[in-house]
């Protein structure tokens, strides 16, 4: 309650906290400083605002506030807690605290953010969730920010792989931004971990967000841009990171693709090259399962022998294709110069059928 | 059929008209009175009744005057009466006592051969349109003294005038303006690429589905609706009948034939309701019945506005649209194929991220501006990717396909449908409901096995398995097959899965 108490005063900030932590050693303590000594730490005008903190009536309302918070089941992490992510903890500018819902935050496990572009390309899709749920499997946390695109499908490919996924709010963690991700948000509720700096009740707005990304680097290990387009948001997580010294991996894409613009500029400049997710493991230190192995294994196969299918399947990709345009690779590419659209159309039904290959928004491709 | 009722009286001198007339038809009392003035003949300055029964009826248009006008000379004696029996009379006068031309003299023809008439007197600019109804003999005049002579002669004489007025309504014709050659819509084989689209034509020709294109500006979303209808059957007589009747109705019609072609009808998207489904209070034929036996092509479909678009909800479940208007409630035709074109989302460029950066929300946002009903009576579903340049350039080499060829197997598909349903009043698979689907689209063992698995996944209800069928049964027709074989259900699976939520 204390802690709760120091981190909602009008007017103390995450600095003015820190030093009266640091000479105090906890909040009730602080309570305790007589006005000298606050009024040396801090100055006059903010030494006022901590004595108007400590009005009857004012506390009264803070008390309220923290039972409410309680109530809904958030938890409330001062960084001077012990429950305090450490590596957090260590960031220049770290929050003074943090509201927390979900099951819990695992300190010892490896962590990689994988973040990029709302508006991703099919490519960006695949590649979101092909890192996610492979890092996840290999026993690596995943965090991202849960908006729409790439965060959201990497936090949802990581949750489906049964691993450890935590979201990062730019509001209150009571509120779920985007509404589109409620599925999302309930699933983090339950089997992840929802954190954000602002206290319960804070609607999105714009200003809140760029400053979340520090917490979403500072969280982990090492950040992975899976698409970023030449002025993006995601290039702003990624100075943070670099900031904190975290290691910074972007997925190469086409020079073509908007899409992978920021993520070749951000190689140019020195970013490590994501190839598979079995390197990405070997850099963040987490064992590599048997199964990614294995499945590793048979994926290098494939691509050793340019894959085995013949026909349909072997013109399509991740990179999502028309009827027309399998049709004219097949004619052009496999020789198959009699290849007609009936034949074709059953199928890619049928291979839809199999999921061997996906039907969006009436373009084809197939996972990787 | 309106019968008008003259009745001169003593009294004070006045000249009424009655029988629940609006405002256009009430008017008539001044243009008949100047009419007859400038005729020579001097109104009889008694009381004049004019009653237009049945009176309970709302009438509309100018077609009363010639009439009325006819009907005060007889009570002066100037036509006999035994000579106005058993003839149809229609035609608009001016003050100079000449008969204008009004609209819908082929079906007030057609309606006069039921009710027993054994001659028509039209407007001499209508004499020919009259006579496309190939009912009673139909007379051409061009002014009330004409009216008043041909009335007055023998039955001889009377065929002597028929043939003068006939030449003169051709001479008329010839050098007035010329008679707009009915364009034919354009060939499927300017078309390059797109053979999914055109399939997806093919096909919605064949089984009279209703079909929506989706994809990006430029794509060919557009010619590809306009060539549509080159590929449909040509219209038989009893259609082009139908069809010529109503645009005589909406006056658009040529006046010396018959339509010919299928009609396309493409509103623009600030279309109203009421110019959809036909306004005013006997209401004119709407864009919907316009299209009745053609194609009712709605470009940009996202951007009409939703009340507008369920308007053609009933139109499109019962081939006819119920109005219930000031005059009266009104049953019109309209049995169209719905054809419809729009962007996948606001900017028109989804998924090609490259250009598209709208979100996924947005995209749904706009998708769903179609209601779920309407898309319900969608069978088809067509993305239209554009060609890259690379292969327009090449030119493609499997691309013979014309709008001939295509419309040969589709009359062969309509003649395998015609034989099918020989015997009950089902007209083409698209237009099969969910009991006949399972009557008419059996399936064999492995049929319905691929079915079953097709629709494990639980993303397909009974109705859109109904869909599914109706397709399928129409994709084996166009492979002259008897059977429902698996490559056809696949095909028409896969046009659903083009479905354009599919997937966002």
């Amino acid at each position: 309650m204390d802690d709760f108490w120091l981190c909602n005063i009008k007017g103390i900030g995450k600095a003015s906290i820190r030093k009266l932590i640091g000479k105090a050693g906890s909040a009730e303590a602080v309570r305790r400083l007589s006005d000298q000594e606050a009024e040396v730490l801090l100055g006059k005008q903010k030494a006022d605002c901590l004595k108007k903190g400590l009005d009857e009536k004012r506390e009264k309302n803070v008390r309220q506030a923290y039972e409410r918070m309680r109530e809904k089941g958030i938890g409330f992490w001062p960084f001077w807690g012990r429950e305090y992510p450490a590596r957090l903890q260590k960031i220049a500018d770290a929050p003074s605290c943090l509201y927390v819902r979900g099951k819990g935050w695992e300190q010892e496990k490896k962590t990689v953010a994988i973040i990029g572009t709302r508006e991703c390309s099919g490519y960006g899709r695949e590649m979101a969730k092909y890192f996610a749920a492979g890092l996840a499997k290999d026993g690596a946390a995943v965090v991202s920010g849960m908006a729409r695109g790439v965060d959201a499908i990497a936090q949802e490919a990581a949750l489906a792989a049964g691993g450890s996924c935590a979201a990062v709010l730019g509001c209150g963690v009571d509120i779920c931004y985007p509404p589109e991700n409620r599925g999302l948000y309930d699933r983090l509720e339950k089997e992840g971990c929802l954190f954000s700096e602002y206290p319960p009740g804070t609607m999105p707005q714009a200003g809140l967000f760029p400053p979340r990304n520090r917490i979403i680097s500072g969280l982990s290990d090492l950040v992975l841009v899976v698409e970023a387009r030449e002025k993006s948001g995601t290039l702003i997580t990624v100075d943070m990171a670099l900031e904190q010294g975290r290691d910074v991996f972007a997925v190469p894409g086409r020079v073509t693709d908007a899409c992978s613009r920021g993520c070749n500029i951000l190689i140019g400049n020195g970013a490590g090259i994501a190839r598979s997710v079995r390197q990405l493991s070997e850099e963040l230190g987490v064992g590599f399962s048997p199964e990614s192995g294995a499945r590793q294994k048979k994926a290098q196969k494939k691509e050793a022998s340019g894959y085995q299918e013949d026909g349909v399947l072997s013109v399509l990709d991740c990179d999502p294709k028309s009827a027309d345009d399998i049709l004219r690779d097949l004619r052009t590419q496999n020789g198959c110069t009699a290849a007609t659209i009936e034949d074709l159309m059953q199928e890619l039904a049928l291979l839809c059928m199999e999921k061997k290959a996906y039907c969006r928004a009436g373009m084809y491709f197939r996972e990787t | 059929m309106a019968q008008v009722e003259v009745d001169v009286s003593r009294g004070l001198p006045c000249f009424d008209m009655v029988g629940l007339l609006s405002g256009e038809v009430k008017e008539a009392r001044e243009r008949i009175r100047v009419a007859l003035r400038n005729a020579g003949i001097a109104m009889p300055v008694e009381k004049i009744t004019v009653n237009i029964s049945p009176a309970g009826i709302h009438k509309v248009g100018t077609a009363f005057d010639l009439p009325a006008a006819l009907g005060i000379m007889a009570t002066m004696g100037l036509v006999l009466e035994e000579s106005l029996e058993r003839v149809m009379i229609a035609g608009e006068l001016g003050l100079n006592a000449q008969v204008k031309p009004i609209r819908g003299v082929l079906p007030m023809v057609m309606e006069a051969g039921r009710a027993g008439m054994e001659e028509c007197l039209v407007p001499l600019d209508n004499m020919k349109e009259g006579m496309l109804a190939d009912g009673p003999t139909v007379m051409g005049v061009e002014n009330l003294s004409e009216a008043a002579l041909y009335l007055g002669s023998g039955k001889g004489e009377r065929a002597k005038q028929r043939r003068n007025a006939l030449q003169k309504a051709e001479e008329k014709r010839k050098n007035g303006r010329q008679a707009r050659e009915e364009k034919g819509p354009p060939d499927f084989c300017m078309i390059q690429g797109l053979e999914e689209a055109k399939y997806a034509a093919m096909a919605a020709a064949a089984g009279f589905h209703n079909l929506l294109f989706t994809g990006p500006p430029g794509a060919g979303k557009t010619m590809l609706a306009k060539c549509l209808p080159g590929i449909l059957p040509p219209l038989t007589l009893q259609e082009r009948r139908e069809v010529s009747v109503i645009y005589s109705v909406a006056q658009r019609l040529e006046p010396d034939r018959l339509i010919k072609n299928r009609p396309f009808v493409s509103p623009h998207h600030t279309a109203s309701p009421y110019a959809l489904a036909g306004g005013g209070s006997v209401p004119r034929p709407g864009m919907v019945t316009l299209a009745h036996k053609g194609v009712l092509f709605l470009d940009e479909i996202a951007e009409f506005k939703r009340a507008t678009l369920d308007i053609l909800r009933q139109p499109m479940e019962e081939g006819k649209i119920f109005l219930a208007k000031g005059g009266g409630s009104f049953v019109y035709p309209a049995d169209f194929m719905l054809v419809a074109a729009m962007n996948p989302c606001p900017c028109g460029y989804y998924p090609d991220r490259n250009r598209c950066r709208c979100s996924a929300w947005e995209v749904r946002r706009y998708l769903s501006r179609l209601s779920g009903p309407l898309l319900d009576r969608i069978d088809l579903f067509s993305p239209v990717r554009p060609v890259p340049l690379q292969a327009l350039w090449e030119g493609e080499k499997n691309d013979t396909l014309t709008s001939a060829a295509m419309q040969e197997r589709v009359l062969a598909a309509r003649e395998r449908q015609k034989h099918r349903y020989a015997g009950t009043a089902i007209q083409a698979n698209g237009r099969l409901t969910g009991r006949e689907v399972l009557q008419f689209c059996r399936l064999g063992f492995s049929g319905q096995q691929f079915l079953e698995k097709a629709t494990e996944g639980g993303t397909y209800s009974a109705r859109a398995c109904h869909r599914i069928l109706r397709l399928a049964r129409t994709l084996a027709d166009l492979d002259e097959s008897g059977e429902i074989a698996d490559r056809h259900l696949g095909q028409a699976v896969c046009f659903r899965q083009t479905e354009i939520l599919t997937g966002i």
